[in-house]
């Protein structure tokens, strides 16, 4: 009928149409009560299955970063396809002046894996720094804990390493007790991305957060008498200086566990969209009779979707909110209405918090 | 307290200066433009947001995350029907942080969360302007609000806090930014919410509270503001 007017109708099959109006193919979905590519209900969240160990691994074979050990693992695997691995590895800094009773942060690095290399995307950027944010926000681990304060002694011609040392009076290990810090690093990779990360990848680093744990300390005795000369300077007179240095050692095998200050909070997202019945597809066909008589009332409703997950809602649905929480109450709530007609509004936000609360129930003793 | 100058940028289509007791941005609106070809849809316009920080070169992480906000939150403000294929460039400069001087985050890393959302909620109000400077259609006016509750659970509004000291000395429970949207003088929803700390669901209602009564104020000075703007502008009309 359109070859008259000189356009030929067109058609395309429903994967086309998903990236070309993604928009239109997740009403139509949501007009026959469907969520498009899975079979969720709207408040329906994917299945976590969630494992975190405490191994000392190295990653070196993969990254040729051989000093970088891991002491806390999680890899979480969200739906049929994405899978998060977290690792939170540790260094070691000098130790500001006014640490006292601060919380320590972290320093994550989000990569979200699609098979192309070159700067870190807009993506990885926000969910690295809403985690970093939201771990100084949480206020999890003290930086006490991290400090280094004990410091153990081992002779060359034994094997233990002596811990008890209160009473030796060696000046190298009070001048290390108190003087350095570890530092957390979390590398976040996400492998086969499906919808939003950020709250999965919340979810993952908390969940590896439970098993954080840090060496004990040690100088061997042979080390404590080293001295470095430095040169000041080559070209005017050269004083020489020596300089006491030592070796920091790390006792992997005498791990210290790191009591969290506050429970880990969990994070879920919820999207708000409303139906468009005038794109309704119509299944039967009627009669010309029954068309005239009961018209179907054309009546727009709001839907309350969780878990945003594929392409099609993460495009369409731009009204959104991401709340985290905890048994003692919200560490961080982000919503953003990015839909002049789809609106959160202050109910649907109460709405949310009583999901969130409850999800947060659900998802808590999966994931310690 | 809140000082506010518009048209600022002569070359930019729209320009704002917006200082608060211990903040200040400049910022400049731009468009409809040209956008590149892979910013160009085909129903709409494209907005793009740059935030420039007060020290060090930027958008790092945090300008990016900020940039994120601003740019979800305009796309619904914004009549972007109106400009198909075209781009809406806002550019924001932040003058001055007070967390500025060397060393004045280290007392605690909460202030990290607190000197964002002092950028962020000074780029929301001085952008607004600048929207409204470069005649650009917008849906709705909006106007942002920061908070914070202390450990005595008192709700405080950091644009009033002057100096650093005083920020420090804040002991942040939680930090609220609240956006809310303004339709025909009166509030008619929450355009952005950004909450971190500790806090429970009567925090929010108080923090809600106290933020729609301070929007009912602050929103009369810059309505009356606009309304001079407008009368300034168009001089050739009796």
């Amino acid at each position: 009928m359109s070859d008259e007017n000189g356009i030929a109708l067109m058609q395309f099959p429903k994967e086309v149409l998903q990236r070309l109006q993604p928009d239109l193919v997740f009403k139509r979905h949501l007009n026959l009560g469907l969520r498009p590519r899975s079979l969720m209900k709207f408040d329906e969240y994917r299945e976590v299955i969630s494992v975190s160990n405490d191994d000392i691994t190295c990653d070196n074979q993969v990254t040729q970063e051989s000093n970088t050990i891991i002491v806390s693992t999680n890899t979480s695997k969200i739906g049929n396809s994405m899978v998060i691995k977290t690792d939170i590895s540790l260094g070691v800094s000098e130790v500001d002046n006014n640490y006292s009773n601060q919380y320590a942060q972290i320093w994550p690095e989000v990569i979200v894996n699609r098979g192309r290399i070159g700067a870190p995307t807009d993506e990885e950027m926000i969910a690295s720094r809403l985690i970093y944010e939201d771990f100084i926000a949480g206020r999890f681990v003290k930086q006490d804990e991290l400090i280094i304060n004990e410091v153990g002694i081992k002779k060359p011609e034994e094997d233990e390493i002596n811990y008890d040392t209160e009473d030796v009076d060696e000046e190298t290990i009070n001048e290390i007790r108190d003087k350095y810090t570890f530092v957390l690093y979390a590398k976040i990779n996400v492998y086969s991305r499906e919808g939003p990360v950020y709250d999965h990848v919340h979810n993952s680093l908390m969940s590896a957060l439970t098993k954080l744990q840090v060496p004990r300390v040690f100088i061997e005795e042979d080390s404590i008498d080293l001295k470095i000369p430095i040169k000041k300077s080559f070209n005017k007179k050269q004083t020489e200086k020596t300089k006491k240095t030592f070796n920091l050692k790390f006792d992997f095998k005498n791990m210290n566990k790191i009591n969290l200050s506050n429970k880990i909070s969990i994070a879920s997202n919820y999207g708000v969209i409303t139906t468009d019945p005038t794109i309704l597809i119509e299944t039967e066909e009627r009669d010309d009779e029954s068309m005239d008589i009961e018209k179907p009332e054309l009546k727009k409703e709001k839907i309350m979707i969780s878990d945003i997950s594929s392409d099609i809602e993460e495009q369409s649905i731009l009204s959104r909110i991401s709340v985290s929480c905890n048994e003692d109450g919200y560490s961080s709530i982000r919503l953003v209405n990015g839909h002049s007609l789809d609106k959160v509004t202050v109910n649907d936000l109460k709405k949310v918090l009583e999901m969130a609360k409850l999800k947060q129930e659900s998802l808590y003793n999966n994931l310690e | 307290m809140v000082s506010i100058k518009y048209s600022v940028l002569k070359n930019l289509d729209g320009s704002c200066e917006y200082t608060t007791a211990n903040s200040k941005v400049i910022t400049g609106v731009s468009g409809p433009l040209e956008p590149k070809q892979r910013h160009r849809l085909p129903l709409q316009s494209a907005i793009e947001v740059f935030i420039k920080p007060s020290h060090g070169v930027g958008p790092s992480t945090r300008e990016v995350l900020m940039q994120d906000k601003l740019a979800t939150a305009l796309q619904s403000i914004i009549v972007t029907e109106k400009y198909p294929r075209e781009l809406i460039q806002v550019n924001a400069q932040i003058l001055s942080n007070p967390f500025d001087s060397f060393g004045s985050l280290q007392n605690d890393p909460f202030n990290e969360i607190v000197s964002s959302m002092i950028d962020l909620n000074s780029c929301f109000n001085s952008i607004f302007l600048s929207l409204i400077d470069a005649n650009i259609a917008l849906k709705s006016c909006y106007f942002s609000n920061l908070f914070t509750i202390n450990d005595k659970n008192q709700v405080i509004n950091i644009t009033n806090v002057e100096s650093l000291e005083s920020l420090q000395s804040l002991s942040h429970k939680s930090i609220h930014l609240l956006v809310f949207e303004i339709e025909e003088n009166k509030i008619s929803n929450i355009l952005l919410m950004d909450s971190k700390g500790t806090f429970h669901d009567d925090d929010i209602i108080k923090v809600i509270d106290a933020a729609q009564a301070n929007t009912e104020l602050e929103f009369k000075n810059i309505r009356s503001l606009i309304k001079e703007k407008v009368k300034d502008d168009y001089i050739w009309k009796v």
